[in-house]
């Protein structure tokens, strides 16, 4: 007997002991945890923000359909941030404020007025003029941490008192009052499910319901319970109610999309309505705060009826309880589900894009920054060429397609890049010619042979040489080039065409190989290569003759950075995907601004871009000229590599460049020309966009002078009944053999003839 | 032969004034040393541009078209000659120009010593418009301030390049250009 109940004292004593042990560890995980809670947050990046002020490239429909991706809500009357409303002269919007690198951008009340394709005036209701508003940058991707958990985590204030009463109300009326747990309240929702017939009330506390959050614990075994009780009073003893509360506001789990799971109310709001939580109503604030129930059972996408019910018991205990008086309940209950679509595209996102800002990024943040620190990164992908890009690639490679006639199945392919002529900042690329592509991203990785593309080089190394003019007269004519022991190259012009002599910037235009290797031997190939390297090309390049006739392989990209420099009039300005980093509050982290330097001089540049020009208007790409008329002129040059492989355009404007590349995979024969592929889908493409034309300006060494229209070598055979003005360097004028003027510059010859005249 | 001498006058007066007419440009900018600037003249661009095509007319003494073609096609943002009518009658206010308000923050940001942000303010303006010597110049003296020379310089021939015809801002740049 004695030893019976020295037994049980013993086994009582002991389990007091463990159950002790179990309580303190409890205490001190959660004390450890909850102090270190720290959500991993994913990167958000941007695309460039819209500015408005009085000039710019933007009209109504672009503003109302940037203001509807931002969620911006069409309404009659404007009340608050984030609505506009169009009327029959202007566009009302109240912006919602950003906090950019530079500064904070803030929220405006104002009018915005159009003249066609063009801002012509901001102002307010007070009648004053605004100089400048930025809208607020679209969202255009984010990279997810490793556990797909994605929130907008915001302080206690930042909520709604609404949705703050809403979830207390509905899931824990007691939870001021209680200590972590509360058997009232499990009594309570026993009752009124039992009344009911199904669950319409929890009894665990959100107190309970962070720990299961935090913990996941998904089997619902006694001891779980028991554990989750414990530690909800352990949280609840050494946490205020308010660290609780916004701690479950911010955990709590409300929907799932693919492999992303969306955690707490502020990213609830933007998810499911497409807007800051602070701009929803009383209503929809209801309904997020129902879906804490049940994620995917009251999902409002899915099951809208559910929702609905849903979020009238929410509303109907937020009456119960007095958080709201009648009226609004019987306002609230009549609001329409507002739920935002979210579109294929958005979803989709811009991987080819985004590709590139991952490489640029990967050189400043590790893997792990990006996924966990919620990083705001601030690309200068122009939203409008992207899409519009996107929206006429497919089409205009089918066209090209067909005009081909390609007999199987096999798909030509595309790649595209757009770059900002001044700036050097990449407005949009396209990896391949389906919307959205994701697989292998062309524009980066295709290298292929530059074909005709490399001859500016040729002929910027020739100008730069000085000796030679626009006016020097090449021979177009047959040359074997000795590449080692007993080999020769023997290049030829496209359909087997011998031109004869001809004029260096018509050589250029109309792109002729013979006269092109002529005239790159005697330049020499390494001042070639050394201009392709000085034009931005980064990789070592082959010193063979035939580089000339761009037999080197380069990918989109590494083309859109020497074209650049050629369309900044000389000025090379790195390509950039990525122009600023913020922490996730805004404080301003990297910056990646522009950069510049001065690689060729401006009276070589502008010799060089008067042939470019002619590419259009005489040359190669003349057969668009008819579809371009509005943008002339342009500047660019058509590319085909052997056996019509590669098909490339690369041609800009004031604004843009352009690069285009066609061919197949496989590196099949394409059956294009520069001309009849890439610059078709260039012109349509670029046409759309509506590029900019050309005005460059004149250096200053810069003379205009007539030459015979036809090229010859021979000063006897100077025929000056047919004249062209070309434009040359001061000190190098034309050759004697094609020069039609006498020695005097123009002025001196006007002068003459007014003195003539006055005599 | 009074009249001889007249028409010589004339004839030479008429010929200057074509020169004048094809030698410089539409729009001047007004830019002050100390860096400030503004006012609606300050929207366009400022170029003594080429003939559309870069072809030059054979007889460019008597080719009106040449002195048209120096007028960009795409006319400068008009800020001013607003249709809105203001509902109380007051002065016409002649609103700032985004890039003249950019500046003004640049020169607030250069001030407080946030040269880095005051970059990024010009880099914004840039995008606006682009082809503004004046700001690839501030730009530069923003880097020089940094200790960036080189980069400064980059910017500083960049703004040579589109300020041929401001002679007075030439002339400041090339300043500055000799300080690095």
């Amino acid at each position: 007997m004695a030893t019976n109940m020295l037994r049980l004292k013993r086994f009582v004593i002991a389990s007091a002991l463990i159950i002790t042990l179990w309580c303190l560890w409890i205490d001190l995980t959660v004390r450890r945890d909850f102090n270190a809670l720290q959500w991993a947050l994913p990167a958000r990046l941007y695309a460039s923000p819209q500015e408005l002020y009085a000039g710019a490239h933007l009209n109504q429909t672009d503003l109302t359909a940037y203001l509807q991706r931002l969620g911006y809500r069409d309404t009659a009357d404007i009340t608050g941030p984030g609505e506009f409303q169009v009327s029959s002269t202007h566009v009302r919007l109240w912006t919602r404020g950003f906090e950019f690198w530079d500064g904070r951008e803030p929220a405006v009340n104002f009018n915005v007025a159009f003249d066609q394709d063009r801002v012509r005036s901001l102002f307010t209701d007070q009648s004053n003029d605004l100089p400048l508003v930025r809208l607020e940058p679209v969202e255009i991707a984010q990279i997810n941490p490793d556990t797909g958990e994605d929130r907008l985590p915001m302080s206690l204030t930042q909520f709604p008192p609404a949705l703050v009463n809403a979830v207390v109300a509905v899931e824990d009326q007691r939870f001021f009052s209680h200590f972590g747990v509360d058997p009232l309240g499990i009594m309570r929702a026993l009752v009124a499910n039992l009344r009911a017939g199904e669950i319409v009330q929890g009894g665990s506390t959100l107190t309970q319901q962070l720990i299961k959050n935090l913990y996941l614990t998904r089997q619902q075994t006694l001891r779980r319970k028991i554990g989750e009780a414990l530690m909800a009073v352990s949280l609840d003893l050494h946490f205020s109610k308010e660290q609780i509360l916004t701690a479950y506001l911010n955990e709590v789990f409300l929907g799932q999309e693919g492999n992303r799971a969306i955690h707490g109310f502020g990213l609830a709001a933007e998810y499911y309505f497409a807007r800051p939580l602070a701009e929803l109503s009383l209503g929809e604030l209801a309904l997020l705060a129902g879906l804490s129930q049940g994620a995917s059972y009251y999902n409002p996408r899915r099951y809208p009826e559910r929702a609905l019910q849903r979020r009238d018991i929410v509303l109907s205990s937020l009456l119960a309880q007095e958080f709201i008086t009648q009226p609004e309940y019987e306002q609230a209950r009549t609001e329409t589900l507002n739920i935002s679509t979210r579109s294929s595209r958005q979803r989709r996102g811009y991987p080819a894009f985004m590709e590139l800002v991952g490489k640029e990024l990967a050189q400043d943040y590790d893997r792990e920054a990006l996924r966990t620190e919620g990083l705001r990164i601030f690309t200068t992908l122009d939203l409008r060429a992207q899409d519009t890009m996107e929206a006429r690639l497919e089409d205009a490679v089918k066209a090209v397609e067909r005009a081909a006639a390609s007999t199987d199945a096999a798909h030509l392919e595309a790649a595209m890049v757009i770059t900002d002529t001044i700036t050097g900042e990449i407005r949009a690329i396209a990896g391949g010619r389906q919307r959205g592509y994701a697989g292998f991203n062309r524009a980066l990785q295709a290298v292929r042979p530059i074909g005709s593309l490399a001859k500016p080089m040729v002929y910027l190394a020739a100008l730069e040489s000085g000796n030679y003019s626009l006016a020097s007269v090449l021979s177009d004519t047959p040359i074997s080039v000795p590449l080692g022991v007993g080999q020769q190259w023997s290049p030829r012009n496209y359909e087997n065409k011998i031109y004869g002599d001809v004029y260096f910037y018509d050589a250029l235009e109309r792109s002729m190989n013979l006269a092109t290797v002529h005239l790159g031997m005697r330049v020499g190939v390494d001042k070639v290569a050394e201009v392709m390297t000085r034009l931005g090309y980064g990789k070592t390049v082959s010193l063979y003759p035939s580089l000339l006739l761009g037999a080197i392989d380069m990918t989109p990209i590494e083309v859109a950075q020497m074209y650049q420099t050629l369309a900044s009039n000389g000025f090379r300005s790195p390509l950039r995907a990525v122009a600023a980093v913020t922490s996730g509050d805004g404080t301003p982290l990297e910056r990646y601004g522009i950069e510049t330097s001065q690689v060729v001089d401006p009276t070589s540049m502008y010799l060089l871009e008067y042939a470019l020009q002619g590419v259009f208007t005489r040359g190669t790409a003349e057969g668009m000229m008819g579809q371009l008329e509005a943008q002339m002129p342009l500047a660019g040059k058509t590319g085909t590599t052997n056996d019509l492989r590669d098909s490339w355009f690369a041609g800009y404007g004031d604004d843009l460049v352009g690069v285009v590349w066609l061919g197949y995979d496989d590196n099949r024969e394409s059956g294009l020309t520069g001309a009849s592929g890439a610059l078709r889908v260039w012109t349509d493409v670029m046409g759309s966009l509506n590029i900019a034309p050309r005005r460059t300006q004149s250096p200053p060494d810069i003379v205009w002078h007539d030459v015979s229209a036809t090229a010859v070598t021979d000063s006897r055979l100077r025929e000056c009944q047919h004249l062209k003005s070309l434009p040359f360097k001061l000190q190098h004028p034309a050759e004697s053999a094609v020069n039609c003027e006498s020695s005097e510059s123009l002025l001196q010859n006007i002068l003459e003839r007014v003195r003539g005249l006055s005599r | 032969m009074n009249l001889r001498l007249l028409m010589r006058g004339v004839l030479i007066f008429s010929l200057l004034a074509l020169t004048a007419c094809t030698n410089y440009p539409t729009r001047r900018s007004t830019s002050t040393p100390s860096g400030a600037r503004g006012g609606a003249a300050n929207t366009g661009t400022a170029t003594t541009v080429l003939p559309a095509t870069m072809e030059r007319a054979a007889n460019p003494d008597l080719d009106e078209s040449r002195v048209r073609d120096e007028i960009p096609p795409q006319a400068a943002p008009s800020v001013d000659g607003s249709i809105y009518v203001t509902p109380t009658p007051s002065a016409p206010v002649i609103p700032k120009s985004a890039s003249a308000i950019l500046l003004e923050e640049v020169d607030t940001a250069v001030a407080q010593g946030e040269l880095e942000r005051a970059a990024a303010l010009v880099e914004r303006a840039l995008r606006i418009e682009p082809r503004d010597a004046f700001l690839w110049y501030r730009l530069a003296s923003i880097r020089a301030q940094q200790g960036r020379a080189s980069e400064a310089a980059g910017f500083a021939r960049r703004a040579l390049s589109f300020s041929t015809s401001d002679p007075a801002l030439s002339q400041q740049i090339n300043a500055l250009l000799g300080t690095l």
